[in-house]
């Protein structure tokens, strides 16, 4: 038997067993489904605080509309391909999702009333792709 | 000119027209983006040239053409200068693909007319272009474009010209010869591992370049391992017996290719170990084929047929696996923009920056989608990564997601070069137990 040729058929097999350990041992990112429960986004302070809002806002969106919280953000972007839904239920999806986001932070005494009174006013008349594309992307 | 200049300007002739897919698969992610094609689109860039060349071989060998003498071998060069010059101006992709037959009509000529002078110097001259023509393509396409790759055609196929006296009139041993069972058997063989060849260098050199926005200087450089690999096995398949060598080289490709299927994560340690076994597989079970194909007898047909064995190999890969790509991408593409959506969402970084790398990554996306070079990194680069820990390891998670997804999608196209090449060894096994 060849030594080269065995250190070579040796190599090739492990080779192919590192990638298969490395490929198990890797958590793959999971888009969630619409509904599923995600815990808040953690920090202190405004900017933990805003995006908290927002993030979760998006999830309760994509919730009633049925789609993932990535595919509803992408939409908003411009790099997805679109959910395939009429502009305005989803404009009325993320402003009730972000108005629920927003009471709920009031109520765990995160937001202000007199700022959390600013931010409802903001989500109800802005623009809601300048909402979503200014604040987050 | 000199007489060795001579031969080693036919050399070089026969050297590009053999090694071209090793070269111009380089220039591939490049047309992908100027011409804003498909996968399956600039995948006939390499399939035409192919697909010509070997239609060419077998149509010379079925009508018994004689390619004796020096003017079809000038012939077949005239034309390969005047089609690489017009596929260096090609304006459009119909165009080039058109310019591309015209070359591989004229390289068929080249390959079967040159006729294995001495089959060693030939064979030789076909494996350096092979072994450079990664590094020769990824260079050129990087430091000017990809028109370089065929404007560097041009002088080598008019030296060529100039050096017709290298080209023998006859050959005395070149007497009319049925050709062996050995022979066919090797041929097929050939056209198995050319297929098989298809995922080690159109496969891998797409998964690196665009799918992991490798620089081409960089994918070239990984990929030149193959040819390296290669010829550092020559020694050791010249040790074993034939049927060893052909065996042990057909399944090593077949393991290197599972190997290149199964790659879990960005970075070019494991690429290189992978292309490094097909590398090592094709330089042991090649040069025994190859000298099985081209028995010495009947020079001439038995050119034309390793020729058309080899290119119709390479087509018949493409023709499967260009598709099955084509197939895969949009899916992983959409899957990918999701996953990285995720991962900026999620990010434990301040919304400013989590909101300028989203702008940036989405129009890094949209230029992909145009067919330039993705580049994941430089948002969140622009964006402090150099100095927030936070933000480098979202941009690391980002990446090596969006590189997972990109190999995974390559996986089925991978696993049918793996299956030529194992089809290959299986083959070579059958003949070596009959012959034993």
């Amino acid at each position: 038997v060849n030594r080269a040729l065995v250190a070579l058929f040796s190599t090739a097999v492990v080779l192919i067993a590192v990638e298969l350990v490395l490929a198990a041992r890797t958590s793959p990112v999971r888009i969630d489904p619409p509904c599923a429960a995600r815990p808040l986004f953690p920090g202190h302070g405004v900017d933990a605080g805003t995006q908290r809002v927002v993030l979760d806002g998006l999830a309760r969106a994509a919730c009633s509309l049925g789609v993932s919280r990535e595919a509803l953000v992408l939409s908003f972007a411009g790099s997805g391909d679109g959910l395939g839904r009429p502009k305005q239920q989803v404009e009325d999806a993320v402003r009730s999702g972000l108005e629920d986001a927003l009471t709920d932070a009031t109520d765990r005494g995160e937001v202000p009333h007199l700022l959390a009174a600013i931010l409802r006013a903001a989500i109800e008349h802005a623009p809601i792709d300048q909402l979503i594309s200014g604040s987050l992307l | 000119m000199s007489r060795r200049l001579e031969v080693l300007s036919v050399a070089a002739v026969v050297a590009a027209a053999s090694a071209d897919s090793s070269i111009v698969a380089l220039a591939l992610p490049q047309l992908y983006g100027r011409f804003h094609t498909t996968v399956v689109g600039v995948s006939w860039v390499l399939t035409a040239y192919n697909a010509v060349v070997a239609v060419t071989a077998v149509a010379l060998l079925a009508l018994g053409v004689s390619l004796r003498g020096r003017l079809p071998y000038a012939f077949g060069v005239a034309l390969f200068l005047a089609a690489s010059a017009a596929c260096a101006f090609a304006g459009d992709l119909r165009f080039l693909i058109t310019a591309r037959c015209v070359q591989g009509f004229g390289a068929a000529f080249v390959l079967g007319g040159s006729r294995q002078r001495a089959i060693g110097e030939w064979t030789l001259a076909a494996g350096v272009g092979v072994a450079a023509g990664p590094a020769l393509g990824g260079v050129l396409t990087q430091v000017f474009d990809w028109r370089a790759i065929f404007l560097l055609q041009v002088p080598v196929a008019a030296l060529g010209l100039f050096a017709l006296r290298a080209v023998p009139v006859a050959d005395p041993r070149d007497q009319p010869h049925a050709a062996t069972r050995g022979a066919i058997f090797a041929d097929l063989g050939i056209g198995l591992l050319f297929g098989a060849l298809v995922g080690a260098l159109f496969l891998s050199v797409l998964l690196l370049i665009p799918g992991w926005g490798y620089s081409p200087i960089r994918g070239a450089a990984i990929v030149s391992v193959l040819p390296v690999a290669s010829l550092l096995v020559a020694r050791l398949g010249r040790s074993l017996p034939e049927a060893v060598a052909t065996v042990a080289g057909a399944a090593l490709l077949a393991l290197g290719l599972v190997a290149l299927a199964l790659l879990p994560r960005l970075g070019a340690v494991l690429p290189l170990c992978a292309l490094a076994l097909c590398g090592a597989g094709l330089g042991l079970a090649l040069p025994v084929l190859s000298r099985t194909a081209l028995t010495g007898i009947d020079l001439t047909r038995d050119t034309l047929r390793t020729v058309g064995a080899r290119h119709l190999g390479l087509v018949a890969s493409l023709a499967l696996v260009a598709p099955l790509l084509s197939g895969n991408l949009p899916a992983a593409a959409g899957r990918a923009k999701l996953e990285a959506a995720k991962i900026v969402l999620d990010a434990p970084v301040g919304l400013t920056t989590k909101i300028g790398v989203a702008l940036d990554l989405g129009r890094a996306f949209d230029r992909a989608r145009a067919g330039d070079l993705p580049n994941l990194r430089q948002p969140f680069d622009a964006h402090g990564a150099g100095s927030d820990r936070s933000l480098a390891e979202t941009r690391d998670r980002l990446v090596g997601t969006v590189g997972r997804t990109a190999a995974a999608a390559f996986r089925s196209a991978f696993a049918v070069c793996a299956a030529f090449a194992a089809v290959a060894a299986a083959i070579a096994f059958l003949g070596g137990r009959r012959r034993t």
